[in-house]
C-alpha cells in the first residue's frame, strides 16, 4: 500500500527540515459559518501532502486561502519562507490543477500549457521548446495541435497538469483532480501523477475526499472535519491508529460498540473486549471498542484460537476478492458483526442462517473516541 | 502602460459603466415619475395629475381600450404560436427549418408593416375587404390582427425554448405507464411548459400595450395609451399627463415582468441540466393537422408582407395598379426622407457597435464576477431594468431628464448622441443576457487557472473570453442593429428635423396621407434589416468555421 520512499517519510505531525508551506493559526469565516477553523500545519520540500475530509469539511477552503483566490480572516500563510497572506494569486509561487481541468476551451493543447509563459520574458523559442518538454513530461507529444474538446478526461487533466507546472512554480495545488475520471483512468493518473511529482520535486498539496487516493500517493495526511484538522499523519499511522472513530470510519469500514461496562481493568463492548494496561489510562466519554472487519477471524483460523464465538450469517456480500459477512453474534443486544475476507481462502462459501466460529484478535481491538 | 494603471483603469470601468447606466435608464425614469407628481410650475401635488386624467372624459376609456385589446391579443397570439412552435419541436413535419424562417421574417420589418398590409387587404379599398362582413379593419379589429401579426414571433420564440427543454425520459416513463397521447399532452407536455407559457403572455401583452406604430396606423378613432401620451405630450404640450400616461404605461408592463421573473424562478427548479431531449415520433394524423396550420399561418405572414410589398409597387391604389418603383423614387427625392433612412443607418451602426461594447463589457463583468459582489449585482439589476420599460416610457423619461437646464447632460438635447443612448438603454436587456449566457458556459475555475498563470482579469478577457464569445458577438450586433432600425416609440419624443429616423418618418407620413410612400419607406427599412441579418449570418459562419475548437472530435 505504501510506496514512498524513506527520505519522504516522517514521523510526527510537523516536518523536519526548515518547512517550504507554512500555514499558522488560519481562520476563515463565511457570514456566522466558520469554515476553516484556526489550522496550523507546515509541509516539507518536495513533500506530497493529502488534505482529506468528506465534503463541508473546509478543505477546498484551505485551498483557495493558499492560492489566494479567498482572503484568510485570520492567521498567515508562508511559501518558502515569504510571507503570502496579504499577496494577489498571481503574486504567489504555486500552480493549479481543479477537478474540472478548466483548460482554455480555445487554446490548442501547446497554446493551454504555453499560456503562463507568453506573458513572460522567455523568447518563443524558448517558450516552445518548454511547452514540448512538459508535454513529454505527461506523454502528450502526439496530442500537441489537438483543442480540449478532441482530448479524453485523462488527457485533458494531463494537460491541465502540465500548464500548472509551466512557470516551474514550488507549489503544486491539486483540487480533487482524479474525481471527475472513470475508476481506471484515475487509478493509471494517480500513479503518473506521484511519479511526476518525484521526477519535478514540486511541494504537493492534493485535497480529496478519496481516502484509497490519499492512501496511495501521500507522504502524510490531513484529516479534517468541520473546518478543523482531526489527525496528521502517514498513511500508515492515519489508516492504523486513528485519532477517533470519525477518522477511522472514513479511512475504511470499521465494527464499533459503545463501551458499556468497565471491571477488572477491562472495557467491555458489545461482543468485544479489552485489557485496560496501565490503571490509569481514562476511557474517554462516549467510547467506543472498534476492529476493521478485515481483522476478524473467521472459521477455522476463529477456532484455533480458542476464544471464538458462534455467530449467525446473516447477509453474504460476494466481491469478487473479498466476500463481506454480517454475523449476528449470541446476546439480546441483536450486535451484528462485518467481517471481510478473502475468497480464495474459503474452501465454499457459507449460506445464510449457518453458524459459524468468529474471533476478534486482541491486538486489532482499539478504544477510539466518537470525534466528530 | 504600468500594471498599476491598469488596475486602476480597470476598477474605474464598472463605476463608469454604472454610471451611464444610472444616467440613461434610471434618471430618466426617476424624471418622469417625479414629473407625474407635480405640476406645471413644479410644486409637489401629489396624485393630483392621476386624479385630473381620471377625470378627462374619454381619456379613461383608453386604459379600457389598451387592456382589452392587449388581453384579446395575447390569447390570439398564444393560440396561434404554441401550436406552431408545438410543430416546430415536437411533430416530424417536413421543411421546418423554412417555417422557422418565415416566422422570423416580421421581426425585421416596424409594426406599422404589417398594418399596411392589412389596410391593402381589408382597409376601404382592400381587395379581401367582403371577408369582414361589413366591419371596418379600423379600429379593433385592425389592432388586434396586426398586433397578433407583430408580437407572433416573440412568442414562438419563447415557447419553442420551453419546448425545446423538455426530457425524453419522462415521455418514455409515460408510455411505460399506458397514458394516452392525450394524457401524456396534458399532464406532461402542459406542465412542462406552462412557465414558456406564461413567460410569453407576459411578453406579447407588454409589446401591444405599449407599441404606437399599430395603433397610429390602423386604430382609426380607436383611442388607447400609447397613441393618448403622444396626443398628451405632443398634441396638447401638457407634459404631466403625458407622465400620468407614462406611469400608467409603466404599470402592466412591471407586472408583467415580475410574474415573468417569478415563472422563470420555478422554472430552473423543474429541470435537470441532465435531461434528455425529447425525440418526436412517428405520427400521421397529428403531423398532417400540425403541417396544415403551419402551412396557413406561413401564408397569412407572407401574404400580410407580401401585400404591403405589392402594395409599394403599385402606383394609385386601387385605381392604377401598373408596377414600379413611383412611390420609393418620391420618398427618397423628398431630402427629408432620405435623410430619415440615412439617420436610420447611422442610428442603428453606432447602437450596434457601442451597444455591443456596452453589452460585453457588462455581460462579462457580471458573468465572469471581475469585481465585488456588490458592483457585479448593481450591474446585473441595471441591465435587466429596460426589458421592463416600454419605449414609450423611456422616451418621455428622456424627454424631462434631459430638457432639464439643470442637468449637465442637458448638451446632448437634440443630437444623434441622445438617440443612440435611448436606444441601447432600450434594447439593453436582451443583448447584455445574451453575453452573460456565451460566458456562463466557461468554467468559472478557468479564471482561476489564467489568474495563477500571472494573466489579468482584462488580459483573459482578451485572450480567453472574447474569442469564447465569438459568434456571439455578431449575434448582440445583428440584435441592437434590427431593433434600432425598426423601433419608433422611444424615439417618438426625442427626434428633431435633423435626427429624425425612417421608422418615424413612416408614421408621420401616415399621419399625412402619403400611405403608398410610407409603405415603401417601411419597406426599404425591412430591406435594410434583412441584409443586415445576411450579413450577420455569414459573419456567424466565418467565425465559427474559423474557430475550429468549437467542433468536437470525430
Amino acid at each position: 500500500m505504501n510506496i514512498q520512499p524513506a527520505a519522504f517519510t516522517h514521523a510526527s505531525g510537523v516536518a523536519q527540515a526548515a518547512p517550504f508551506l507554512s500555514v499558522r493559526d488560519l481562520g476563515k469565516r463565511f457570514g456566522r459559518t466558520t469554515v476553516v477553523d484556526r489550522l496550523t500545519f507546515d509541509i516539507a520540500r518536495s513533500e506530497f501532502v493529502c488534505v482529506l475530509g468528506p465534503s463541508g469539511c473546509g478543505k477546498t477552503t484551505l485551498l483557495r486561502l493558499i492560492a489566494g483566490f479567498e482572503t484568510a480572516d485570520s492567521g498567515s500563510i508562508a511559501i518558502a519562507g515569504t510571507d503570502v497572506t496579504r499577496l494577489a494569486p498571481e503574486q504567489r509561487d504555486f500552480g493549479i490543477v481543479f477537478q474540472s481541468y478548466a483548460l482554455f476551451p480555445n487554446r490548442t493543447v501547446a497554446g493551454n500549457v504555453g499560456f503562463g509563459l507568453e506573458a513572460t520574458k522567455v523568447s518563443s523559442a524558448q517558450r516552445h521548446a518548454r511547452v514540448a518538454e512538459l508535454l513529454a513530461l505527461v506523454g502528450l507529444t502526439e496530442h500537441t495541435a489537438k483543442y480540449p474538446s478532441q482530448l479524453s478526461g485523462g488527457q485533458q487533466q494531463r494537460v491541465a497538469l502540465a500548464r500548472a507546472l509551466a512557470l516551474s512554480p514550488g507549489l503544486l495545488l491539486l483540487d480533487e483532480p482524479l474525481s471527475a475520471l472513470d475508476a481506471n483512468v484515475r487509478s493509471r493518473l494517480r500513479l503518473e501523477l506521484l511519479s511526476l511529482q518525484r521526477r519535478v520535486g514540486v511541494t504537493a498539496l492534493m485535497v480529496t475526499h478519496d481516502q484509497q487516493e490519499a492512501l496511495a500517493v501521500a507522504d502524510r495526511i490531513i484529516v479534517m472535519n468541520q473546518g478543523r484538522i482531526v489527525q496528521i499523519g502517514t498513511p500508515q499511522q492515519v489508516f492504523e491508529t486513528p485519532a477517533d472513530l470519525f477518522v477511522a470510519r472514513f479511512m475504511g469500514e470499521m465494527n464499533a460498540f459503545t463501551v458499556s461496562s468497565v471491571d477488572d481493568g477491562r472495557l467491555w463492548a458489545g461482543p468485544l473486549c479489552m485489557l485496560r494496561g496501565r490503571p490509569a489510562a481514562a476511557v474517554p466519554e462516549r467510547a467506543h471498542l472498534c476492529i476493521r472487519p478485515s481483522a476478524v477471524l473467521v472459521g477455522a483460523e476463529a477456532a484455533a484460537t480458542g476464544r471464538s464465538m458462534a455467530a449467525q450469517v446473516r447477509h453474504m456480500l460476494y466481491l469478487g476478492d473479498t466476500v463481506r459477512l454480517s454475523l449476528a453474534v449470541p446476546g439480546d443486544a441483536g450486535d451484528v458483526v462485518h467481517a471481510e475476507l478473502p475468497s480464495v481462502r474459503m474452501s465454499s462459501l457459507p449460506r445464510l442462517g449457518d453458524e459459524i466460529a468468529i474471533a476478534f484478535p486482541p491486538e486489532h481491538v482499539q478504544l477510539l473516541a466518537d470525534g466528530g | 502602460m504600468t500594471s498599476t494603471s491598469t488596475r486602476r483603469l480597470a476598477q474605474a470601468l464598472p463605476i463608469g459603466l454604472i454610471a451611464l447606466l444610472l444616467a440613461t435608464i434610471v434618471g430618466p425614469i426617476a424624471a418622469l415619475l417625479l414629473k407625474s407628481l407635480m405640476d406645471r410650475q413644479g410644486q409637489f401635488i401629489g396624485l393630483g395629475n392621476f386624479a385630473r386624467y381620471v377625470a378627462e372624459p374619454g381619456l379613461s376609456v383608453a386604459i379600457w381600450n389598451s387592456v382589452s385589446l392587449s388581453s384579446v391579443s395575447t390569447i390570439l397570439t398564444i393560440a396561434i404560436a404554441f401550436p406552431y412552435a408545438y410543430a416546430l419541436h415536437r411533430s416530424q413535419i417536413p421543411a421546418k427549418g423554412l417555417f422557422r424562417v418565415i416566422m422570423l421574417v416580421p421581426l425585421l420589418a416596424p409594426s406599422m408593416l404589417p398594418a399596411f398590409g392589412m389596410i391593402y387587404l381589408f382597409g376601404n379599398q382592400g381587395v379581401l375587404k367582403s371577408w369582414l362582413m361589413g366591419h371596418a379593419i379600423y379600429g379593433s379589429i385592425g389592432i388586434v390582427s396586426a398586433s397578433v401579426f407583430h408580437a407572433l414571433p416573440h412568442a414562438v420564440l419563447i415557447l419553442s425554448a420551453g419546448l425545446a427543454s423538455g426530457d425524453q425520459r419522462i415521455y418514455e416513463a409515460a408510455r411505460a405507464l399506458k397514458a394516452s397521447p392525450l394524457k401524456t399532452f396534458t399532464n406532461v407536455t402542459l406542465p412542462s411548459c406552462q412557465y414558456a407559457i406564461i413567460s410569453a403572455a407576459c411578453v406579447v401583452f407588454v409589446i401591444v400595450f405599449t407599441d404606437f406604430g399599430i395603433p397610429t396606423v390602423i386604430g382609426g378613432s380607436i383611442n388607447v395609451l400609447a397613441t393618448d401620451i403622444y396626443k398628451q405630450v405632443i398634441g396638447r404640450f401638457d407634459f404631466e399627463l403625458g407622465a400620468v400616461v407614462g406611469m400608467l404605461l409603466l404599470i402592466p408592463a412591471l407586472v408583467a415582468y415580475l410574474v415573468d421573473v417569478m415563472a422563470r424562478r420555478n422554472q430552473r427548479a423543474t429541470f435537470s441540466g441532465r435531461s434528455v431531449p425529447v425525440e418526436p415520433g412517428a405520427s400521421r394524423g397529428r403531423d398532417a393537422a400540425l403541417l396544415g396550420f403551419v402551412v396557413v399561418v406561413g401564408i397569412c405572414i407572407l401574404g400580410i408582407i407580401g401585400m404591403a410589398l405589392f402594395g409599394s409597387l403599385v402606383r394609385f391604389w386601387p385605381y392604377n395598379l401598373t408596377l414600379g418603383l413611383h412611390h420609393y423614387e418620391k420618398a427618397m427625392s423628398d431630402p427629408d426622407e432620405l435623410r430619415s433612412l440615412v439617420n436610420s443607418l447611422v442610428l442603428a451602426s453606432s447602437t450596434a457597435i457601442a451597444g455591443t461594447l456596452l453589452v460585453v463589457l457588462s455581460g462579462w463583468m457580471v458573468s465572469r464576477k471581475v469585481f465585488a459582489a456588490g458592483m457585479t449585482q448593481t450591474l446585473q439589476a441595471l441591465a435587466m431594468v429596460p426589458v421592463a420599460v416600454p419605449g414609450l416610457v423611456l422616451g418621455l423619461g428622456y424627454v424631462f431628464f434631459f430638457n432639464n437646464p439643470a442637468n449637465p447632460l442637458h448638451i446632448l438635447q437634440g443630437s444623434m448622441i441622445l438617440l443612440v443612448l435611448c436606444t441601447i438603454a432600450h434594447f439593453y436587456t436582451v443583448p447584455h443576457l445574451m453575453a452573460v449566457g456565451g460566458l456562463v458556459k466557461l468554467d468559472r475555475e478557468t479564471d482561476l487557472a489564467a489568474q495563477a498563470l500571472r494573466s489579468g482579469p482584462v488580459a483573459t478577457g482578451r485572450r480567453i473570453h472574447i474569442p469564447v464569445l465569438g459568434p456571439t458577438l455578431v449575434d448582440i450586433a445583428g440584435y441592437l442593429f434590427v431593433n434600432a432600425m425598426t423601433t419608433v416609440s422611444a424615439l417618438m419624443f426625442l427626434f428633431n428635423a435633423q435626427t429624425r429616423v425612417a421608422a418615424v418618418a413612416v408614421v408621420n407620413m401616415t399621419e399625412g396621407s402619403r400611405f403608398g410612400q410610407a409603405t415603401a419607406l417601411a419597406v426599404l427599412v425591412m430591406a435594410v434589416c434583412l441584409l443586415a441579418t445576411a450579413l450577420q449570418m455569414m459573419a456567424r459562419t466565418l467565425i465559427v468555421r474559423r474557430q475550429t475548437w468549437r467542433r468536437p472530435a470525430s
